[in-house]
């Protein structure tokens, strides 16, 4: 992070020209530095909600709530209806925790009020997502634009994997191929939204200034998304690690580490075209033998976005994720201990040798 | 002061900034220029280069091939810690190279203890495997002094622990067990953090520290939490606990008001919370019905609330005083 010595240091760079209200942005600043929830206060919100909507939810169980589906929908639409309300009329960050205790509780009393009515499965995760949808443009609130869109992406996730294909195992090619099509579609809408908000800030500060308050919460969320898709798609084909079923999503991985690439290079105009190709194409090529295994990829990317959009949430959940793919490596029964062993030395050799001609090539340079 | 994403977002919103503009200062203030990102890449594939080759070696003992001679397996591991030694004398300049080299020769450590194992049949998850492995390559990891190096010896001495007792000793899960297990991290971040103090210690890093911290803050409450909801106190080890607890309590607080954490401050009180919880549930033990949830429920977002409403007065003032 780049230290200048003051406030108006910063100011004239960004225009040499204009003189900008620099009392008034010294005062903004100064009052989001007092508000500004670190980490520390975030995982509080996030653990203190999220227990205090378990302890609700076995309330809820033990009252054997599902029998008054009145009472469970009548609660749900306050609990939601009132959550967006009262951010609308005060946002104070002190209230955080509870709002979204209260959000999560109204879609958990949802969700059990439409199963007592016999709504299908699909029924409810629409309806949720449909909710959360209009929550998300409704509301400003940080944590419940980041909660949208986990459910959004569940419900999702749900319609998609869980509902139709329940025995992946026997599914004819066609419908194979439809399946891992729809996965596919999902994840590469998610990780183009990812790639959108990542490398297109620009944008959220000057066009569309007034969505500026939906990148904290979708950045999170996106990441945190696309790693749950995978998860979920990986434990439906638990018995391969490594198959052909993965290709397209692998293929649609390396496309989009590819682009953000190019996005990054691009943006060096004193560096050489030749050396701006090889940098760019190295950690493609160094992918490209992980094609059957999109995990590995999709962490990857998000490390690599994260790393250089300065994301440092989304670059430790890359690094936990790459981590996961090569520890399951290790349980893959479809090759030996041995084939792997190979493998694993090959890719260092390669790793290595990239990591050579990088470092000759800066120190040529 | 420092260009943080915040701040361009707030002058955003009080300028007519054009996009092209904007994009720009963001490419050039900002975002990694050229040379820094070329050195993440360098350090990733150098990372990448040494796991994978060390997870290649790990992988190929772990098949475990009866066609190599015993003598030829310990040969080999041996051979390439050697190697790796040599290497890290060669590179001593050069600190990431040398840090991930000499890491990569601890884990060897193990390797060669774990072939040991597999020859003699030791068995493959014997405490004296870790222990022996915690040992030979304390040396290195106080003479590198680097953090995730620091984080492989912690979790060494922990498996080491967690296996002495559930092998040796033969009850994992009493109260003792998990008391003495935060007493010999609370020791480990102890001795560390004064010799960081003294200036003895750089790698010692923030993370690492919170991570420590959590082991610690987490075993302190759930062996509180599981003595208060099962009856302990016949037990002979509550009193040595409960006052084990306030120490690391008032310790972390201490520390966190000293040097300005909110980690500490917002960590212990969440962990007394969910001893309150536990008291909650104790005291309606005969009664144990929808209420008590209901209640743990309120109790919970109640004392998130205060919390982090205190958190943040906190943060206020400390930032009154910064300015």
């Amino acid at each position: 992070m780049k230290t200048y010595n003051s406030l108006s240091e910063i100011l004239e760079l960004v225009s040499p020209h204009q003189s900008l209200p620099e009392t008034t942005i010294a005062t903004k600043v100064h009052e989001d530095r007092s508000r500004f929830m670190n980490i520390t206060l975030r995982v509080l919100t996030f653990l203190g909600g999220f227990l205090a909507v378990l302890f609700f939810a076995g309330f809820l169980a033990l009252i054997h709530a599902h029998d008054t589906e009145g009472l469970l929908f009548f609660f749900a639409v306050l609990f939601i209806a009132g959550t967006l309300f009262f951010h609308h009329i005060n946002a104070n960050p002190l209230m955080d925790t509870a709002l979204v205790s209260f959000y999560a509780a109204g879609f958990v009393m949802l969700a059990m009020g439409l199963d007592i009515v016999h709504t299908s499965d699909n029924g409810i995760a629409i309806i949720g997502a449909t909710v959360a949808c209009i929550s998300f443009f409704v509301t400003r609130n940080n944590f419940i634009n980041l909660c949208s869109v986990l459910i959004i992406n569940a419900a999702v996730a749900f319609l998609i994997i869980d509902n139709r294909w329940h025995d992946v195992d026997n599914l004819e090619p066609g419908q194979n191929l439809s399946f891992i099509a729809m996965i596919s579609a999902w994840l590469l809408f998610l990780m183009l939204l990812h790639y959108a908000i990542s490398f297109y800030e620009a944008y959220l500060l000057t066009k569309f200034n007034k969505l500026g308050y939906l990148y904290e919460p979708l950045r999170t969320s996106l990441v945190l998304s696309i790693v749950y898709i995978l998860t979920k798609f990986r434990f439906k084909f638990e018995r391969e690690l490594i198959s052909e079923n993965y290709l397209m999503i692998s293929l649609l991985a390396i496309t989009m580490v590819v682009l953000s690439q190019v996005r990054i290079l691009i943006k060096w105009k004193t560096e050489q075209s030749i050396k701006k190709i090889l940098i760019g194409l190295l950690p493609v090529i160094l992918l490209i033998p992980a094609a059957y295994s999109p995990y590995a990829i999709v962490a990857f990317y998000v490390l690599m976005v994260s790393a250089y959009t300065r994301h440092y949430t989304g670059m430790v959940i890359g690094i936990v994720c790459f981590l996961y793919a090569l520890g399951q490596y290790y349980y893959d029964l479809q090759f030996t201990l041995l084939w792997k062993s190979i493998s694993m030395m090959i890719a260092s050799f390669v790793f290595l040798l990239a990591y050579y001609f990088l470092h000759k090539n800066t120190q040529d340079a | 002061m420092n260009l943080t994403r915040k701040l361009i977002h707030i002058i955003a919103q009080h300028f007519d900034w054009k996009y092209a503009d904007a994009d720009q200062f963001l490419s050039d203030h900002f975002f990694p220029d050229a040379k820094t990102w070329q050195q993440y890449l360098k350090t990733f594939l150098l990372v990448m280069g040494v796991g994978f080759g060390v997870l290649g070696v790990v992988y190929f003992f772990a098949y475990n091939w009866n066609d190599i001679h015993k003598f030829a397996k310990i040969s080999l591991v041996a051979s390439l810690i050697l190697v790796l030694i040599v290497l890290w004398f060669l590179f001593k300049t050069k600190e990431l190279i040398s840090n991930v080299l000499i890491t990569a020769a601890c884990v060897m450590v193990g390797v060669l203890f774990a072939v040991f194992g597999q020859i003699y049949q030791t068995g493959a998850n014997a405490f004296d495997f870790f222990m022996a492995w915690a040992l030979f390559t304390t040396i290195w990891v106080i003479v590198t002094d680097f953090a995730p190096l620091w984080l492989i010896y912690s979790a060494l001495l922990n498996a080491t622990y967690i296996l002495y007792m559930d092998q040796v000793v033969g009850h994992k899960s009493n109260l003792e067990t998990w008391w003495i297990w935060a007493l010999l991290n609370l020791i480990l971040f102890g001795i560390l953090k004064t010799l960081q103090i003294l200036q003895l210690l750089k790698g010692f890093a923030r993370w690492l520290e919170w991570i420590l911290g959590l082991l610690i803050l987490t075993l302190t409450t759930l062996g509180l939490c599981v003595s208060i909801v099962d009856n302990r106190e016949q037990d002979n080890w509550l009193g040595f606990y409960a006052l084990l607890c306030v120490t690391v309590y008032a310790l972390g607080i201490w520390y966190g008001i000293l040097k300005r954490e909110l980690f500490y401050l917002g960590a212990i009180p969440f962990s007394i919370l969910m001893v309150l919880d536990s008291l909650v549930i104790k005291a309606f033990d005969d009664h144990f019905d929808a209420g008590i949830f209901l209640i743990l429920s309120i109790v919970t977002l109640a004392g998130t609330t205060i919390l982090i409403r205190t958190l943040i007065v906190t943060q206020k003032k400390w930032s009154h005083e910064n300015v």
